[in-house]
């Protein structure tokens, strides 16, 4: 039915987008379903309704700006695999991509 | 009272305020029968015994000294390990957070554990809540007590086997696009998904946060309305949840006379298992006997709500799994610098199903794409949201099916991912219109395996949904069942 709208090349790039690279084994695998899933998800495309604002019940409340006592910061760099004075040390991004 | 596993919240409490069980002896009975049963359901993940114990005896500590107890004082819960809980294992049933230690409670525990409930287990669940069979979890799937050789149903897989089988008479699931509905159907159990922001989200890890809910599962529909209540009402905490107070917990006698309920046509049609639309018509004849009055209703774009629904979900899911970077949390394949940690992290940390996902929500949100799938999605959501809102001027409640059939077997949908959402086509309408909905036991099928039907009602109309579906537990007679 119709052409796909995903072939390797645009798989990934994808792939690259979501910082999620995937090996070639899984590619096989992954590319042919997420077609389908494409493929059912366009009959949205045939469907005449027009955009309107963002759904959800319920605007969202907004509490006092007012400064509360928050997670400590020992207790949130627990989980992280590199920290130091208090701190997250996070890799190098930005400089010397490798693409 | 003797304490039995199909012992309800509700007599579990009443015997500890009346001093006939220990809050403590209550712990050691469910934590052994989970001990006993897990081995082979491999519905909970995490059995959390110091922490339940330690709360059992702090509270009959309480009631030596002549203290009043909390209202769920000594009842256990099970409590889906995504919803976090200080100091335990917090998995997401993901490798991603196979050892992560949450450092704060989510609200609903906080309430819970305040109400006098016991936290027995952290339950199994499909990766990140993705998925309707409990198989993408990376700890292996839970197992259905009805027949071991089937699913449970999923995403809350644990949260359901756990109920199903007596391991707690309570437990929380969250539910996006019906997973509390799904697999309390496929277990034989009640399962409400809230108003969208009558339960707060906060500390409930995030998954498509425009449909993300914490609902209550059990055996009964009082039991039920006890746990809802128990963790419903605002929270400052999480911005979209609603400024209200908790639910009452007891129920009104359904005033079925007044009663205008909407069949729907579309889906208790021919396309379902028999046994569920039998179930369906029957519930629908049962509240027409009481002196309601039942039409057929159509939910005219509800046809598009699965397509939307696999726009949507994936776009939030693509961008809320984006924090998962092994800097801060999860897992983190060594010391690999620049983008090349994060991407090792992600790579090896994420299943097929959450990768699937991601793709796709990357996908529809990529330059090009966007309105022909995400806008469009949204603005689907928006006409099911007035279907619903239309349907509601003439009648006070929808009646449908739950899910087009009773549980399938392990393995027959795990590579067929769009056969596997179409477990969901009929819970999710209701979730994408931010409104309240519940799945009740309505019938077995030829399997023996239990099969549900689902209410959905207006904002805010948790209370007409549960008070319908007590009138019908008490006249559908399938409740009294157990599996063996």
């Amino acid at each position: 039915m119709g052409e796909k709208l995903l072939g390797p090349e645009r798989f990934e790039a994808l792939s690259r987008l979501a910082k999620l690279p995937i090996s070639k084994e899984e590619q096989e695998r992954l590319l042919p379903q997420l077609d389908s899933i494409l493929e059912y998800v366009s009959r949205l495309k045939a469907l005449g309704v027009e955009a309107e604002a963002e759904s959800g019940a319920g605007a969202s409340a907004l509490r006092p700006d007012e400064a509360e006592p928050g997670l400590e910061a020992d207790a949130a760099l627990l989980a992280s695999p590199d920290s130091a004075s208090g701190f997250f040390r996070v890799p190098k991004f930005v400089k010397g991509g490798r693409r | 009272m003797t304490l039995s596993e199909w012992s309800t919240a509700s007599a579990i409490r009443g015997a500890i305020a009346r001093g006939e069980v220990s809050c403590a002896e209550c712990a050691r009975f469910f934590l052994d029968r989970i001990n006993l049963l897990n081995p082979r359901l491999n519905a909970i993940l995490t059995v959390t015994e110091e922490r339940a114990i330690a709360a059992a005896r702090a509270l009959d500590e309480r009631g030596a000294k002549g203290q009043p107890l909390p209202p769920l004082a000594g009842v256990p819960v099970v409590v889906k390990d995504n919803i976090c809980t200080k100091g335990l294992r917090t998995t997401c049933g993901s490798r991603m957070l196979a050892d992560w230690l949450a450092p704060y409670d989510a609200t609903v525990v906080e309430r819970l554990e305040a109400a006098g409930a016991l936290v027995v287990g952290k339950a199994n669940m499909d990766e990140f809540a993705m998925g309707s069979s409990g198989e993408t979890s990376a700890f292996g799937p839970a197992l259905n007590p009805w027949n071991v050789r089937m699913v449970p149903g999923g995403s809350s897989s644990g949260s359901a086997a756990a109920v199903s089988a007596g391991m707690a008479p309570l437990a929380l699931g969250s539910d996006t696009g019906g997973s509390v509905k799904q697999p309390a159907a496929f277990c034989g159990l009640v399962g409400l998904r809230p108003t969208y922001g009558r339960v707060s989200r906060y500390g409930l890890v995030a998954f498509a946060s425009s449909l993300d809910q914490v609902g209550p599962i059990a055996r009964n529909v009082d039991d039920c309305a006890l746990l809802f209540s128990a963790i419903s009402g605002e929270d400052p905490k999480d911005s979209t949840c609603l400024k209200l107070p908790p639910e009452k917990e007891k129920l009104a006698p359904l005033e079925a006379k007044k009663l205008r309920v909407g069949l729907l046509r579309e889906q208790a049609g021919d396309g379902p298992d028999p046994a569920v639309r039998e179930g369906v018509l029957r519930a629908a004849a049962l509240l027409e006997d009481g002196g309601a009055s039942v039409r057929e209703v159509s939910l005219p774009h509800a046809s598009y709500a699965l397509a939307a629904y696999y726009v949507i979900a994936p776009a939030e899911c693509s961008a809320n799994l984006a924090r998962y970077d092994g800097v801060r949390y999860g897992l983190s394949p060594g010391r690999l610098q620049g983008a090349e940690r994060a991407e090792a992290s992600r790579s090896l940390g994420f299943g097929e199903e959450v990768k699937r996902r991601i793709l796709a929500g990357t996908f529809v949100l990529s330059a090009g794409y966007r309105d022909d799938f995400y806008n469009k999605a949204v603005s689907v959501r928006r006409a099911i949201a007035g279907d619903f809102e239309k349907a509601f001027k003439e009648v006070d409640l929808l009646l449908g099916p739950a899910t087009p059939g009773p549980a399938f077997p392990l393995g027959e949908r795990s590579g067929d991912p769009m056969r596997m959402y179409l477990c969901d086509v009929f819970t999710i309408p209701p979730n994408l219109a931010g409104l309240p909905s519940l799945s009740l036991p309505c019938g077995f099928a030829s399997g023996g395996l239990p099969v549900g039907a689902q209410l959905s009602g207006r904002t805010l109309g948790e209370p007409l949904l549960l008070q319908t579906a007590k009138f019908l537990e008490e006249r559908l007679g399938v409740f009294e069942r157990h599996p063996s």
